[in-house]
């Protein structure tokens, strides 16, 4: 397997593509500043679909429904990040099950993630330390930042669907949506009921019990990168010279990132 | 021989966390690691709101030990002269006042002639490893909490102050026998 942490010493950041697509990427259906991919999407069919004049009211509303999302975004944006595809995680759904909440095919593709990303890493000393290891402090953030299923945008994605389906009867219009959102063939109105469903249950899963940082996971971070980093100052301080301490730590910060991302993604560090 | 402990905080996902803080002085947490007192400073602290419970110990993004009233006053009881209490608005519901805890003393107290370790580059006395540490009762008197020079990320507390602090009865420390204490570089340690 490739590490982890060559793909983020490279200075990968966050949209950037990684080999076996585990670090990053604004991406599928994840969300941006642009408002949700999914509402996008129902936008540009509708401006194309046929009966556009005589559904002007329906259209109105989804275009209420993408300035909601945009306004969530920048919301997240400004407070907990930017919501993103759940997929930069390979196994963040099978994290998902072992909390009790599986998720069918179509219905993850509504699914957006935002990190709990911890604030100590903001601090000048770690933040240096974590640069001097040749790492790129945003995809360390999100490499062990915390994904949690962004609830807002759940709610938006939900809205935009439920409010959408009858429209969405016109044959035309749901083989566009189908193409855009890369659903399943056999996805019928029917379908998007029970997707509708299955997102509602989400909501109410147990994996959102933890709505706090995750206060010991965040905790047991800050006290071993925060330990390295204050014991790499000392080793200079001692009198080694930069260059010898960083050859001296950085396979040590690359074990405890590696280390901390497979046990992430493992499921070995609970939520 | 004197038992002494390394003094950790138990967190849980229930508690709160202080994500966000205002802090009048930059560098306050690699300060007091030094043992130097900080009274020389105007520190101005403020932990913005969050969610979760409200402990005797209130985990934060800086890193510094913040305690309540109550196991500031256990320590006041014990060791007055060696530590300095600085008050922090804590913007969440509760009705004990809460201090950052700086402890003063930072001495060269591990017998590194007893103890076992590994030195991440020999002769510096930075440690990658620790299997056992050993510390030396002549340097460290009759304080009864301080931090080590050669690894002061950890505070270490007196059987005195350790009894004192049990008796408060608190799910929030855990008190590890300094024999005991492990350490290693580069893996995930949990306490």
């Amino acid at each position: 397997m490739k590490e982890i942490s060559d793909e983020l010493a490279k200075g990968k950041k966050l949209g950037d593509e990684v080999e076996g697509g585990i670090l990053v990427g604004i991406k599928g259906y994840g969300k941006t500043t642009d408002g949700s991919a999914f509402v996008k999407a129902l936008g540009e069919s509708a401006q194309t679909s046929e009966g556009l004049a005589k559904n002007a009211k329906r259209f109105e509303d989804l275009k209420n429904i993408q300035d909601l999302a945009t306004r969530n975004a920048k919301i997240l944006q400004g407070g907990k990040g930017v919501a993103r595809d759940p997929n930069f995680r390979k196994n963040f759904f099978n994290m998902l099950e072992d909390y009790g909440l599986k998720i069918s095919e179509n219905a993850k593709k509504f699914i957006a993630v935002h990190h709990i990303a911890p604030n100590f890493l903001k601090g000048k000393e770690v933040a240096d330390f974590i640069t001097k290891m040749g790492y790129n402090i945003d995809a360390v953030q999100n490499a062990i930042g915390l994904p949690r299923i962004d609830l807002n945008l759940l709610d938006d994605a939900i809205k935009g669907l439920d409010e959408s389906i009858d429209m969405l009867k016109n044959t035309q219009h749901l083989e566009s949506i189908k193409t855009t959102l890369k659903l399943s063939d056999d996805v019928d109105i029917k379908e998007l009921r029970r997707i509708v469903k299955e997102l509602e249950d989400a909501k109410t899963a147990s994996v959102h019990a933890v709505d706090t940082y995750h206060p010991e996971f965040n905790t047991m971070m800050r006290q071993n990168i925060e330990r390295l980093a204050s014991d790499f100052d000392n080793l200079i301080a001692s009198g080694v010279s930069q260059t010898k301490a960083i050859e001296s730590y950085k396979p040590i910060f690359d074990n405890l990132i590696n280390t901390t991302v497979n046990d992430l993604l493992n499921g070995i560090i609970k939520l | 021989m004197n038992k002494y402990y390394v003094l950790k905080s138990i967190v849980d996902n229930e508690d709160y966390f202080a994500e966000k803080v205002n802090i009048s002085e930059n560098g306050i947490y690699r300060e007091s690691l030094s043992g130097v007192s900080l009274k020389s400073k105007n520190i101005k602290i403020e932990l913005k709101k969050g969610k979760g419970k409200v402990k005797n110990n209130i985990e934060n993004s800086l890193g510094i030990p913040i305690i309540s009233e109550l196991v500031s006053n256990s320590l006041l009881e014990t060791c007055h002269n060696e530590i300095e209490l600085y008050e922090v608005d804590v913007n969440m519901p509760t009705n004990s006042k809460y201090y950052f805890l700086n402890i003063l003393d930072n001495i060269d107290a591990i017998n590194f002639k007893d103890s076992l370790f590994v030195e991440i580059i020999p002769d510096t006395k930075v440690l990658s490893e620790v299997e056992r540490l050993i510390l030396d009762d002549f340097k460290i008197g009759s304080r009864q909490i301080f931090r080590l020079k050669h690894f002061n990320s950890e505070i270490i507390i007196s059987q005195d102050l350790k009894n004192s602090l049990s008796k408060l009865q608190l799910s929030e420390f855990k008190f590890i026998p300094i024999e005991e204490f492990k350490y290693k570089a580069g893996t995930l340690n949990r306490y």
